[in-house]
């Protein structure tokens, strides 16, 4: 009698510890496969190994697409366009990979009063009207240092963040003003 | 960036403000050159190359560290260019007509980061800065800057020789099959995170593909592993046979 306990509790012991693992192996893979969401610049396309590198957070992480991968305002086929571009990429991490389920290029939106212009009509006044608008180059300084479009100043977004109105105090409120930095974001 | 800006332009009271949202990339991509500034010119590695006559420039002096290349010589000029194609080349001259057609010509030769200095001798010596007189060099002679993670040609050949140093190669073990350097391990950049830690950690790692890009994946996967000591080899890696070939 005693012994049949003895192995009916062994038993019980045992069904506990299995479901107990299983349980756990269940919780380890629901954390594995979940989703992360993160934003950043892509610092490098590989298509022969369908991986992107996003600058996110101060680290550059590497993401694998593949043919379930949604892709949005970007053309698969194009893919190393978006290099030097800001993305949102949602992906789950699978044996140590990171495989992306959604990647989107940021399109920023034009606030109220803005509209855009395009390179055709800028170059005309490049070219031909100087000094009817000012051009401004919202990227870092260094950037503007190495390779800026013709005529433009530099005041990067950040300063005028940072310092507010002053910074373009010296331009008529009616002027033309066109900014520009590395990208639709 | 610039719809940000923009929006600030509006609140503080612009009537007219727009956007070039296509920006710096989008210009260059249309066809069209950019500029750079004399501090660039003054404070970075960079070829500088002079497009006037050498008779003009005995009279008028350079600016310093420029080479000249007369503009009716350029498109013959090819082999005078850095084998390392990705040197950020500025170009100046006294006809501003000619600096487009000269942009153009040295993208063809392959090298994307060619820019203008526009303003040309007058407007660096009206910012008083130093104009340099006598022979001006015909050679261009660049050494380019390695980027704290990346190794050097020489230094990586070295590491071949005396094995002082741990080479992965990072490319598909199909690729290596092919043709791989002696003693080189082979993790591809997928397998990275299940292998990498078979590395030894007692010596460098020097990573490295065919061309670098994966390169620098493999370095961003071993170092989000937490390996310290990792370098890139950011060049063209050819196999033929048992031979190699690095070129920058």
């Amino acid at each position: 009698m005693m012994e049949l306990f003895r192995l009916r509790s062994m038993r019980a012991l045992l069904l506990f510890l299995i479901l107990t693992l299983l349980q756990s192996a269940l919780w380890v893979t629901s954390t594995m496969a979940q989703e992360q969401s993160i934003k950043g610049q892509v610092s490098a396309v590989a298509v022969t190994i369908q991986t992107i590198t996003v600058d996110h957070a101060g680290k550059k992480i590497n993401i694998k697409y593949d043919d379930k991968t949604v892709f949005q305002h970007i053309d698969p086929k194009k893919i190393r366009e978006i290099q030097g571009q800001e993305v949102e990429v949602k992906y789950v991490v699978v044996d140590g990979k990171n495989i992306a389920k959604l990647i989107k290029l940021a399109i920023a939106e034009l606030p109220q009063g803005v509209t855009e212009i395009k390179t055709s009509e800028l170059a005309k006044l490049v070219f031909e009207s100087p000094g009817t608008y000012v051009l401004i180059d919202s990227r870092p300084a260094p950037r503007y240092h190495a390779s800026y479009i013709p005529t433009a100043i530099s005041i990067p977004v950040t300063v005028m963040e940072k310092e507010g109105e002053k910074t373009l105090a010296n331009i008529a409120k009616d002027k033309l003003v066109i900014f520009y930095c590395g990208g639709p974001t | 960036m610039s719809p940000k800006a923009a929006g600030l332009a509006v609140k503080w009271g612009f009537k007219n403000v727009k956007v070039y949202m296509d920006g710096e990339p989008g210009w260059k991509k249309a066809g069209y050159y950019t500029e750079s500034t004399a501090d660039y010119i003054q404070k970075e590695n960079i070829v500088l190359i002079d497009l006037r006559d050498p008779q003009t420039i005995a009279k008028t002096g350079y600016i310093p560290k420029a080479v000249n290349i007369p503009m009716k010589d350029l498109s013959k000029a090819e082999e005078k260019f850095p084998t390392y194609t990705k040197a950020p080349i500025v170009i100046y001259s006294d006809k501003k007509e000619d600096l487009a057609e000269a942009v153009k010509i040295i993208k063809d030769f392959g090298y994307p980061n060619v820019t203008v200095y526009s303003g040309g001798l007058q407007e660096w010596a009206a910012k008083g800065l130093e104009v340099k007189k006598g022979p001006i060099p015909t050679q261009i002679h660049y050494v380019r800057t390695y980027r704290p993670f990346e190794v050097s040609i020489a230094d990586f050949e070295k590491a071949l020789k005396d094995g002082s140093a741990v080479i992965v190669d990072v490319r598909t073990p199909e690729e290596f099959k092919r043709g791989h350097f002696k003693g080189a391990i082979n993790i591809s950049v997928d397998d990275i995170p299940q292998k990498a830690h078979t590395l030894p950690k007692d010596k460098p790692i020097y990573v490295h593909c065919a061309t670098g890009v994966r390169a620098e994946m493999g370095y961003n996967a071993l170092k989000n592993l937490g390996f310290e000591n990792v370098k890139v080899l950011m060049a063209n890696v050819e196999f033929v046979g048992d031979k190699y070939t690095i070129t920058e």
